[in-house]
């Protein structure tokens, strides 16, 4: 068995409307791979083609060019499909049914037999803690509830690949740390999460890798400690002389002094030791050194605004 | 890559349906023609709307609340809107037998001027219309009795009376008393044994039933009553001792007087000793009378001839004498005199004179004589075009489409011929 | 086959509780339970006629705005709402999903003619004093009719928009009940010619003929005599479901190749 669970090859998805002369590529040439047992982050502004290219991923819509696999198969091989789940972004379920119907209806999609079916819902129930409400219609539930009945409905088949699509939007704080605790304890038991995001929160910031898209490109791919590499530590510091300035600033680091107070902003590469070292030989006194790490923000911002392609 | 399938196997079978469906509905379409068409000669003169109430599926509802209106209007004595109605009702639906059967009346009979004398130009319209209802119902009895009911009593003529009834009777749930016209009808045209045989046929036919019930056993009742005096009725016209012999002379005669401008007098003699004989008197156009034949319509209309002039009237004999002033002024509608020539007709039929007077000079006028006015008629029924569906024996079929049988019968018939000038009396003192 | 069956039942569920389509039922209900009191306008045998009649027109129209406006929207909505995406990333195949909404349909129809049809005997049994069964024949024969328009309603939902759907279908079920009436006609009038004929005579081959499950008539009035009613009731019924099958298949083909 391959250890990648998804693979798309100059993946391109073109729209030519019916009216409109000029085409538009909603994903264009994507390269990606996910492997098994991480979680990735499919992180982009709105538009950027991150749900085209879950939609063809899932079978749900054609590529114009590449290709695309899953678990190892063509995208839309209806065999995938008993091993796969997806959650899209706000979805509307059936909400005459209550929360136990729902689920026993999509178990019946899966074909699950009685009495695996109903054995399998209450545990989903259970487990993402909708028991007491199981009987209530879709309709009384809250935007949580909801999505935590969308993630049921996911686990329902006991996927080896959850593609979950904007999973928090719209979602308070706190529901926002029971999905990122539920996303931590799926990849505890092996299985591959691929969430998609438009917005960065708690959750991304749990992804082992993350691809960055714009404008159907993908911009950014890497590891999250790789691409949050490189950032910096501000040292400030009291009744320093003027002659300090010049071979600090030969270190690398931004160097501003007024009034004898320092402060430094190192790149943080064990240049910070002689700095301090250089502050205490002019007998300057350390008031604070505060490491400041780069963040996904950063990098979402600085990726999506340089607008460069890897 | 997998890339969407071609999936030609089910194209195949979109064709192959679509075939099989066209095959279905190439056999369905005559049964449809058939049974549930709106068999209508002319839909088009409805407006959309009421094409699309009854394509909703409420013709039938509409036509009934429509001839709920008609019958409104026909009970304030609206007569002329009653016709668009009827011609709509029937389209709405066609199988409405109350529609056809009471318009037919109504068009044949209610019609009038103002001293009662039916517009019988309206007659060949009341035909044409019962015709359509027979098309349009071709397995119902009901109005093929209409039609024989119309011909044996409003038109009096008999002959053309039996066709249609023989029709209606092959219906096995005709209403029994109905049966019996024929009988008659065929007795009135002078086909004597054709009666004796029929009523011989009912007679055998209640035997079977008549402890059924009271109505039964006096249908019984009526019919062996029938029979016995249709058998001496015969036997005393025509057995071996005539009381129909010898001739009684009539000498027969009638004159017109133009006494005010479209008023006519008109009396004469008919030597009839015993009362109940009726003469009638006809004013028409000169060469031009009314043919008594759905055929003689190309299609339904409520259009009659408005140029076209027509009066008849029934004279009552007495003392062998009769006399009527017939006023025609008062309906210009009824009677335009707009042709230059009129004939005026006396005729004494003595096929509808009362029982007395057929006892002695029997229905078919054997027992009369008249040295200057005496016809022989001889005619057969006019042939009947029964409906393909119809629920008809091939022997009445073939027995009313070829109409073989002859019949005679004897009248006096007097024709005075009138100028325009001299019914509107133009020229003259006076007017 | 569980998949188009849970699909079906989850389509019915939501049909039943449709709002405009149970505002539709009940008026339909309503005027079905009140139409005995329009016989006293005709009196006599005519009271039948009227109120079979009536009840038949309300239960057909009321039928084709039910097939309509449940089908317009059926496909559509799934799509705007996602629902579609989490049901077609399991291990359903398209034509399962068409196949289940079309079921659901059916059985919606089924249910809302089962209850009109009850009514309408119970009506019919009070306004003219016996348990007309031949009724039920003609309600069958309507149900077909709204099931075939549910075909063909499904059938441009996988392609048009729900407003030119609402036109489509209703302009094809005008076309489909007035076409047989119209070659009918032209047909007797010997002034057409072949060139105006022949077209007409392939459209009623090709469009789907409502008209010829309007066989209320002889209902209606029970004096008219029908020929062979047992082979034109097992003809029409075949080419009903020919004709869905058919339109199914066409409805599966365009779906698969649809994105959504």
């Amino acid at each position: 068995m391959s250890d990648i669970a998804i693979k798309t090859v100059n993946l391109t998805k073109r729209y030519s409307g019916l009216w409109s002369k000029h085409p538009v590529d909603a994903v264009k040439n994507l390269n990606l791979e996910v492997y098994r047992g991480e979680i990735f982050g499919f992180l982009g502004p709105n538009g950027a083609g991150k749900t085209t290219t879950i939609k063809i991923l899932l079978g749900i819509i054609y590529p114009t060019e590449g290709e695309a696999y899953v678990l190892g198969k063509p995208a839309g091989d209806p065999k995938n499909h008993y091993k796969i789940s997806y959650l899209p972004e706000n979805p509307y379920f059936y909400d005459y049914m209550t929360g136990r119907e729902i689920l026993t209806f999509y178990a019946r999609l899966f074909g699950i037999p009685e009495p695996e079916r109903s054995k399998r819902v209450e545990e989903l129930l259970d487990r993402v803690g909708l028991s007491r409400a199981a009987d209530q219609p879709l309709r009384t539930y809250s935007k949580g509830m909801l999505q935590r009945i969308g993630l049921a409905q996911c686990l329902i088949n006991d996927p080896e690949l959850l593609i979950l699509d904007e999973p928090t939007a719209g979602l308070d704080p706190i529901a926002h740390i029971d999905i990122r605790d539920l996303i931590l304890e799926l990849r505890n038991q092996g299985k591959t999460l691929f969430i998609s995001s438009h917005q960065l929160s708690d959750v991304e910031r749990v992804c082992d890798r993350v691809a960055i898209l714009n404008k159907g490109m993908l911009v950014r791919l890497g590891k999250i400690e790789e691409l949050l590499a490189g950032g910096h530590v501000e040292i400030i510091a009291d009744k320093v002389s003027d002659n300090v300035v010049e071979p600090i600033r030969q270190l690398g680091g931004k160097v501003s002094l007024h009034d004898g107070r320092l402060i430094v902003q190192q790149p943080d590469d064990g240049s910070v030791d002689r700095v301090i070292d250089i502050v205490r030989a002019a007998g300057g006194h350390i008031i604070s050194v505060k490491p400041y790490r780069r963040t996904l923000e950063d990098l979402f911002v600085e990726t999506i605004q340089g607008g460069k392609s890897v | 890559m997998r890339m969407r399938r071609n999936h030609a196997g089910l194209k195949v079978l979109v064709v192959v349906l679509l075939i099989v469906q066209a095959v279905l509905q190439w056999r369905i379409y005559p049964l449809w023609v058939r049974n549930y068409a709106p068999k209508q000669a002319a839909p088009i003169g409805l407006s959309p709307d009421q094409l699309l109430v009854a394509v909703a599926g409420f013709r039938e509802f509409l036509a009934a609340i429509l001839w709920v209106r008609a019958d409104g209007f026909f009970h304030s004595g609206n007569y002329d809107a009653v016709l668009p109605m009827l011609r709509l009702v029937t389209w709405l639906d066609p199988h409405n037998l109350d529609v056809y059967a009471t318009g037919a009346w109504h068009m044949g009979y209610n019609f009038t001027d103002e001293s009662q004398r039916s517009d019988r130009r309206y007659i060949p319209l009341a035909l044409k219309f019962l015709e359509e209802g027979i098309q349009n119902n071709p397995a119902v009895w009901d109005l093929y009795f209409e039609m024989g009911w119309m011909y044996f009593h409003k038109i009096q003529d008999p002959t053309n009376a039996v066709p249609w009834m023989r029709l209606a009777n092959e219906h096995p749930d005709m209403i029994p008393a109905r049966r019996h016209l024929l009988a008659h009808a065929y007795f009135k045209s002078g086909r004597f044994d054709d009666a004796v045989d029929w009523w011989a046929k009912l007679f055998l036919d209640a035997e079977k039933t008549r402890h059924k019930d009271w109505e039964s056993s006096n249908l019984y009742d009526v019919r062996q009553n029938n029979l016995e005096d249709t058998i001496l009725d015969i036997l005393r016209r025509y057995g071996p001792e005539p009381e129909t012999q010898p001739p009684v002379d009539l000498g027969f005669d009638a004159t017109v007087k133009v006494i005010r401008p479209r008023v006519l007098l008109v009396e004469g003699r008919l030597g009839i000793p015993t009362i109940g004989a009726r003469v009638t008197v006809i004013l028409r156009d000169k060469g031009r009378t009314i043919n008594y034949s759905p055929k003689a319509l190309e299609t339904f209309t409520f259009e009659v001839d408005p140029k076209f002039t027509y009066m008849q009237d029934s004279l009552a004999v007495r003392e062998e004498k009769f006399r009527r002033e017939i006023d025609m002024s008062k309906d210009p509608k009824m009677y335009p005199f707009k042709a230059p020539e009129y004939e005026v007709e006396f005729i004494f039929d003595p096929r509808y004179a009362s029982p007395n007077v057929q006892a002695r000079i029997g229905s078919d006028g054997v027992g009369m004589y008249d040295a200057r006015y005496l016809e022989e008629v001889r005619e057969k029924p006019a042939p009947v075009e029964v409906p393909k569906y119809a629920k008809v024996s091939d022997e009445v079929r073939r027995e009313v489409e070829n109409p073989t049988r002859e019949v005679s019968y004897r009248r006096v018939r007097k024709v005075i011929t009138l100028t325009r000038e001299q019914i509107l009396m133009l020229g003259k003192r006076g007017e | 086959m569980n998949a188009v069956m849970a699909i079906a039942g989850a389509t019915f569920g939501e049909a039943i509780r449709k709002r405009i389509l149970i505002v539709i039922l009940l008026i339909a209900l309503l005027i079905i339970l009140i139409s005995p009191a329009f016989g006293p306008f005709a009196g006599g045998r005519g009271a039948r006629t009227m109120i079979i009649s009536f009840g038949f027109g309300v239960i057909q129209l009321a039928g084709t705005f039910i097939a309509i406006i449940m089908c317009t929207t059926m496909i559509p909505t799934e799509i705007e709402r996602r629902t579609i995406y989490t049901i077609l990333s399991k291990p359903v195949q398209r034509y399962q999903f068409v196949l289940g909404k079309f079921f659901g349909a059916i059985g919606t129809l089924g249910f809302m003619y089962l209850m009109m049809g009850i009514v309408f005997l119970i009506a019919t049994r009070f306004a003219i004093g016996e348990f007309d069964a031949r009724i039920i024949p003609g309600l069958i024969m309507f149900f077909f009719q709204s099931s075939l328009l549910a075909a063909v309603v499904l059938f441009f939902s996988t392609f048009v928009s729900p407003l030119v759907n609402y036109f489509l279908s209703g302009g094809v079920f005008l076309l489909g009940n007035l076409l047989s009436s119209f070659l009918e006609t032209i047909q007797r009038n010997p002034e057409v010619t072949p060139l105006t004929r022949i077209p007409v005579q392939i459209l009623t081959l090709i469009l789907p003929n409502f008209s010829n499950f309007n066989v209320q008539n002889p209902i209606i009035n029970p004096e008219q005599v029908i020929t062979d009613p047992v082979a034109y009731t097992v003809q029409t019924l075949a080419y009903a479901l020919v004709y869905m099958t058919m339109l199914l298949v066409l409805s599966m083909l365009i779906f698969n190749q649809r994105e959504m």
